[in-house]
């Protein structure tokens, strides 16, 4: 315990020489927070006119007067467009704007969300097993299993690459993309949403899902391999049940972000809420789109709701 | 004691609800709800759809530098400078995203508002801690829910209405999700830390807020930081699909190609856009696994 004051600052250096305090880690945070700040001198903002060099960001006054619920609209002797407020007008209002919609509209970019995730959980659940490093690399789950020549070896190894760049493509392609070139195909059905938003979360889902995998404690599954169980029976019996549960976890919190993706499928003219979003704005009924950006909003934060209340329950059970 | 007793000997009712069977039956009737209340094949598919489709995959083979149109342009310029304008409108809204995420993320923390109570119990100032306080955390996890709820796209499309066609506009439509969502990560992430250090500061005098900022915030910083990375991920890629609206990134490029059936160079758009995330992606995860490593 004893120590002056040099022996300490030595034991404090040898001990910050140990910490593995990354410097690849330091040096890519400063390139990051760098471009950070950069990345707004070397984008053309826009807040001036090219020519007048006056400033051009300033709340346009057609939306001033567009946002106002349109029974509530008065024009003062200036022929200026004020709001008044009228409880019985603005009801009626919104009674008829939700009937655009409907509950149909709900249920339709539900359902699609809903849709989507089931498959990709499908197709997630044929990829886990390929794409996490303890399953597909190994000919058997004993420590002292025969791995196999050489060319065994490479060909599991290409296999798990392939799994993996499979997935990597999935989930690096946006939801919106992969609807996008759908389109071409299947033009603006249901369909196309589904299959986008469904391509590009079984790449995220599978990918957490492996990761998940790779940290199973190992123990559990040598046991049941040295009772003879098969690379089937493991994968099936050992891995599944224990994997299973992070499996639901991440099910629900992809399934809130399809939610909250399926709307924007709507500018490409599928089906869902999205599609009134966009028109109202097409038609410059700003009134009308605000509020079924609300009903969006309300529907996106109940599902996040629901599956935030699903995972917390599936933990701690 | 007790209470441990009592759940031993009363049948976890809540257990029931993720069994493999229960939980599959509920995804089973939702699944059958859903397609049964939708209308997957539509009436919208173009007629020529395979012809179209056989063509664009043929083009994949042969993707072009000189546009397809009759000008014959060279692409390169145009490619870069849409390049350049996606991965800056990402940084420039992450810029905006983590430094106002951070302080939201504090204020939405279990741990800012009553780090002691955390710590253990102070029997002291009894109506902050039981109402104001989490009724003040009630109200901005609400607000981060409403910025959140919204898609990026739809606060672009807002945007645009209200201040016009500016780069500007879409960097805040992307933010502001942003921002809600790191909050909302970065709160999760303080809660979850461990309190070792924030007590053992308490214990050598530290007050509320030293025992937050020197015992939490270093305790939590490699996660938050290794979520940021992620994050930088989806807003590249959000970034992109903001072109689909008519901001000049990469997705403005696909969307304009594609329009007109100039497949070989909506290809070569493509490709770039894949290379830029699929690099990104792989970058930051091995960062991420460094950060892993480190903590």
């Amino acid at each position: 315990m004893a120590m002056n004051r040099e022996e300490r600052l030595q034991a404090i250096r040898a001990l910050k020489k140990k910490s593995p305090g990354d410097r690849v880690l330091l040096f890519s945070t400063a390139i990051f927070a760098s471009c950070c700040a950069l990345s707004w001198f070397a984008l053309d903002l826009g807040l001036t006119h090219p020519v007048t060099g006056k400033s051009r960001f300033h709340v346009q006054p057609r939306f001033v007067a567009d946002v106002i619920p349109f029974p509530l609209r008065v024009k003062d002797e200036y022929g200026h467009i004020h709001g008044k407020w009228d409880s019985d007008l603005f009801f009626g209002w919104a009674q008829e704007t939700w009937a655009e919609i409907g509950w149909s509209g709900v249920v339709e970019t539900v359902s699609i969300s809903v849709l989507a995730i089931v498959l990709a959980a499908i197709c997630a659940a044929f990829l886990v097993l390929p794409a996490s490093r303890n399953v597909a690399l190994r000919r058997g789950f004993l420590p002292a299993d025969d791995e196999g020549s050489r060319w065994e070896r490479g060909g599991r190894y290409g296999l798990f690459l392939m799994a993996r760049s499979i997935l990597l493509l999935l989930r690096a392609i946006p939801e919106f993309v992969w609807a996008f070139l759908l389109l071409i195909l299947l033009g603006p059905v249901a369909l196309a949403g589904v299959l986008a938003l469904a391509l590009h979360n079984a790449g995220i889902l599978a990918k957490l899902t492996s990761e998940s995998v790779e940290d199973l404690e190992p123990k559990p599954l040598h046991a049941l391999a040295g009772l003879g169980a098969g690379k089937l029976a493991v994968s099936m019996l050992g891995v599944g049940p224990r994997a299973y549960r992070q499996f639901l976890v991440y099910f629900f919190y992809r399934w809130e972000t399809c939610i909250r993706e399926t709307a924007i499928l709507g500018i490409l003219a599928i089906h869902t809420l999205g599609l009134h979003i966009d028109h109202a704005f097409a038609f410059f009924h700003y009134d009308k789109a605000v509020f079924f950006i609300l009903v969006n909003s309300a529907i996106v934060i109940v599902g996040d709701f629901l599956g935030s209340l699903a995972r917390r329950t599936i933990r701690r059970a | 004691m007790a209470e441990a007793e009592e759940s031993r000997l009363r049948p976890n009712l809540r257990s029931y609800w993720t069994r493999p069977w229960t939980l599959g039956l509920i995804i089973l009737v939702a699944t059958v709800a859903a397609g049964s209340s939708l209308d997957l094949f539509g009436d919208g598919s173009p007629e020529d759809g395979w012809v179209q489709f056989r063509l664009f995959c043929s083009a994949a083979l042969s993707p072009t530098l000189t546009s397809e149109s009759p000008g014959a342009y060279d692409l390169v310029p145009g490619l870069i400078e849409a390049v350049f304008t996606t991965v800056l409108v990402a940084f420039a809204a992450m810029s905006l995203a983590i430094s106002f995420g951070f302080v939201l993320g504090c204020l939405a923390s279990e741990a800012f508002w009553m780090v002691d109570s955390v710590v253990w119990e102070n029997p002291g100032l009894k109506f902050s801690r039981r109402v104001l306080r989490p009724l003040l955390l009630v109200g901005i996890r609400a607000f981060m829910a409403l910025m959140r709820s919204v898609h990026e796209i739809f606060w672009a499309i807002l945007g645009v209405a209200i201040f016009g066609l500016s780069i500007t506009c879409g960097i805040l439509a992307l933010a502001i999700p942003y921002v809600a969502t790191f909050g909302r990560i970065y709160a999760e992430l303080l809660d979850e830390t461990d309190r070792d250090a924030a007590g053992a500061l308490r214990d050598c005098g530290a007050g509320n807020f030293a025992m937050f900022v020197f015992g939490l915030l270093p305790r939590a910083a490699s996660s938050m930081l290794s979520y940021t990375f992620y994050r930088f991920d989806c807003s590249l890629r959000s970034s992109a699909i903001l072109g689909f609206i008519g901001f000049p990134t990469l997705g403005l490029s696909i969307h304009s190609a594609v329009r007109y059936n100039f497949y070989r160079e909506a290809w070569t758009y493509l490709y770039v856009l894949f290379f830029v995330l699929i690099t990104t992606e792989m970058v930051s995860g091995v960062l991420r696994r460094r950060l892993t490593a480190w903590r």
